[in-house]
């Protein structure tokens, strides 16, 4: 399954990234998320995993720290030297730089998707 | 134990004259006193500032709360509260803004943040929490510029994330009812943008990104779901305000309230208007392509993003006008075209001006060029007639500049009245010198208790509106409304210690509120004690408004409220001064006050309020 995103009926509340930190953090914050809104009014975007096949972070992580688990490519934090290529490789800029400084992607919360149980809207749904 | 975990216990002090600033920690005895919002403004406003300081003295003070559930993820919780001497009142007012802010100054790592004294030249504050710093920067370049390109600029210097607060050119020029805007979302009430530029105060930016952590994770996520089940039932119902809000926005009511003759209508002096059906939620989403739009962490999406794509002001895109605007600048001065209420509302914004006052001054205006009282020479040649639009906008931004006309009513109704002279106080649609919201206080006799005694003026913030508007009970009768009004009072000046939306209170039980608390920061609080610490800032804002100089004279309403409305068409009584004097002498009495209005002894005593 992979996480779709409709624009059209997304209403900007960013209770989808307030979810994902929660789940993975037991905070809100931003900042450790692993989907981001970028706003400027009227318009937005919203950078979100798109769980490639052939993934970009993958192929230039030098560390193999980002490895496959149940399907899904996690960025294993023990492995990871925080040198940012696979943040720059995402061509839909969905890997994030955690405020210590190391990768951080979309886990899918172990299958739960935070993100995806919290927009009521639907604007972000499961394929 | 990690008591208080919501908090950042921490109140940022800058003063502006000095240049300086500091950090200051806040007492646990003083958060479980005051919560949070609102309580913290009123007790730091009460301690730290004479009620008869004037509001461009920069003795006044700007004060920013949050509460300790903003910053989450529960909805409608997006608010912060500022708080300051008002323009307008003379007295404490309270002004509120959705979108991200109580987020950003969360994250930056204060519970609030509190503006002393007066730049000798306008700047802009830049409060960096990662890096725990706070500069006082020159802001020349920002000179006479809008909200939106204030906002612009200092988002492209500190990042499209940073959270900014900004004023306009009516700020700068000290139009009373200036107010501060941050994102589409405005501080409107009160004229606290004003004070800003009283104190050569173009912008506050915050930066930051520190955990908002909470004190049971598990448990405060449970009330997040439930708010949400909350919010999905009752937008499941078949009519319910949030199910219109979300589908109309809050200009979903107005045929409602139009049928039900309680549309305040050409400066309050009609009950219906003909083109309601123009210019309400509904006749936007039809003209405009729309699109839903929340404010932080909220659900109920209210905000709607109107694109104009044809018309006099094609290439325009506003969030909103809200409910309150389709009054002041729709059936109040009898515009019946949505292109030129968008406008009105976009210039309002673009100077930073509150549009309920700012519309109510315009019909008071309008009132006083068909009577004859102002002509065109004072206009500057303005035709300021009901209905006429395009000289409408044009005064409207005389009134940002203070130019000509402009500059008198740019002082509010009261004191433009009080220029103009001839009779035009009957008709100066205010109290206490704040304009009057949409409602009516002629057709529901609770509006009009409440906009006589609220603490901010004419103001429906803390009104039984629902019950009177959807029949529950009826709207000209006196009974009970005493009552009806302090408890909504109370009531939702404690739930504004937690700063959420107003539309909450109208959903969740209290329960849910406490349970919020509790979670959030290990505070368990009653009913009771909740429903007290509302109690108790509200007698704190009445002492705050009597030693301004306000007396039981005040706690009264424009002629124009006793005057019959020739356009009702049904059955119902009208208000009249019995009316008010029998309201009031009861409010007085629930409220342990004596019958002069002012706060005895031992109310004081009862709810612990040591300033009197």
């Amino acid at each position: 399954m992979k996480i779709t995103y409709n624009p059209e009926i997304c209403t900007e509340c960013r209770s989808c990234e307030m979810a994902c930190s929660m789940y993975h953090f037991k905070v809100y914050n931003e900042k450790k998320a692993a989907l981001k809104l970028f706003r400027n009014f009227p318009d937005y975007k919203l950078n979100y995993c798109r769980h490639c096949a052939k993934a970009a972070c993958q192929k230039v992580c030098s560390s193999e720290a980002i490895v496959e688990k149940n399907g899904i490519l996690i960025v294993c934090q023990d492995m990871c030297t925080d040198c940012g290529a696979c943040i720059e490789a995402c061509p839909f800029g969905a890997v994030f730089a955690l405020p210590e400084g190391n990768a951080f992607k979309c886990d899918t919360c172990d299958g739960k998707y935070s993100c995806v149980e919290a927009c009521i809207t639907g604007a972000l749904t499961l394929k | 134990m990690r008591v208080f975990d919501s908090y950042r216990k921490k109140l940022l002090r800058i003063n502006l004259t000095e240049k300086t600033w500091r950090v200051e920690e806040l007492s646990e005895k003083f958060i479980r006193k005051y919560i949070g919002g609102l309580g913290f403004g009123t007790a730091i406003m009460c301690n730290e500032v004479n009620p008869k300081t004037d509001a461009f003295d920069p003795a006044n003070k700007i004060v920013l709360t949050t509460g300790p559930i903003n910053g989450t993820r529960a909805p409608m919780f997006a608010q912060s509260c500022m708080m300051s001497i008002s323009p307008l009142s003379g007295s404490m007012i309270n002004s509120y803004a959705g979108g991200e802010t109580a987020l950003r100054i969360k994250q930056s790592g204060f519970d609030g943040v509190v503006v002393e004294g007066k730049a000798d030249s306008q700047v802009y504050v830049m409060v960096d929490g990662d890096k725990k710093q706070v500069s006082i920067l020159n802001a020349d370049k920002l000179q006479g510029k809008s909200t939106d390109y204030t906002e612009k600029a200092l988002k492209k210097l500190y990042g499209h994330d940073a959270g900014v607060l900004s004023i306009g050119e009516a700020g700068e020029n000290r139009v009373r009812f200036a107010c501060v805007i941050s994102g589409t979302r405005a501080y409107g009430r009160g004229g606290i943008g004003a004070v800003f530029g009283s104190k050569n105060l173009k912008a506050l930016v915050f930066r930051g990104f520190s955990d908002v952590k909470v004190y049971d994770p598990d448990g405060f996520e449970k009330c997040v779901n439930e708010c949400f089940s909350v919010i999905k039932r009752a937008s499941e119902l078949p009519f319910s305000l949030l199910m219109s809000f979300s589908r109309q926005g809050t200009g979903a009511g107005m045929p409602m309230i139009n049928a039900k003759y309680a549309l305040s209508t050409k400066n309050h002096s009609l009950c219906q208007f003909d083109g309601v059906k123009q210019i309400d939620g509904a006749a936007f989403m039809e003209k405009y392509p729309t699109r839903y739009v929340s404010c932080f962490g909220c659900i109920v999406h209210c905000g709607q993003v109107h694109k104009h794509e044809k018309g006099p002001f094609a290439g325009m895109v506003t969030r909103g006008p809200e409910y309150e605007t389709m009054y002041s600048f729709g059936s109040e001065i009898m515009n019946d075209d949505s292109d030129y209420l968008a406008k009105a509302h976009q210039v309002c914004e673009e100077y930073g001006m509150d549009t309920l006052s700012a519309g109510s001054t315009m019909a008071f205006a309008m009132e006083c060029f068909e009577r004859g009282i102002i002509t065109e020479k004072e206009t500057g040649g303005i035709r300021l007639e009901f209905g006429n639009n395009s000289e409408m906008i044009k005064c409207l931004e005389k009134i940002g500049k203070r130019q000509d006309i402009g500059d008198v009513l740019a002082e509010g109704t009261k004191r433009a009245a009080e220029i103009i002279g001839q009779g035009s106080k009957a008709f100066a649609m205010n109290v206490k010198g704040l304009e009057s919201a949409a409602w009516m206080p002629q057709r529901m006799k609770g509006i009009a208790l409440t906009f006589a005694t609220a603490n901010r003026g004419a103001c429906h913030k803390r009104a039984p509106v629902g019950p009177e508007i959807s029949g529950a009970i009826p709207m000209d009768s006196i009974e009970n409304k005493p009552e009806l009004v302090r408890a909504i009072q109370d009531k939702v000046n404690a739930l504004f210690t937690l700063i959420c939306c107003r539309f909450a209170e109208f959903e969740y039980p209290m329960e849910l509120f406490l349970d919020l608390l509790a979670t959030a920061t290990g505070i368990r609080m009653n009913e009771e004690e909740m429903m007290q610490l509302g109690e108790k800032i509200w007698n704190m804002e009445r002492l705050f408004g009597l030693k301004s100089g306000w007396t039981t004279d005040d706690d009264t309403l424009p002629d124009r409220c006793f005057e019959p409305l020739e356009d009702l068409k049904i059955e119902a009584k009208p208000l009249t001064h019995e009316d008010m004097t029998i309201m009031l002498q009861r409010y007085y009495k629930l409220r342990g006050w004596d019958e002069k209005g002012v706060p005895k002894t031992e109310t004081l005593e009862k709810l612990g309020i040591e300033y009197a």
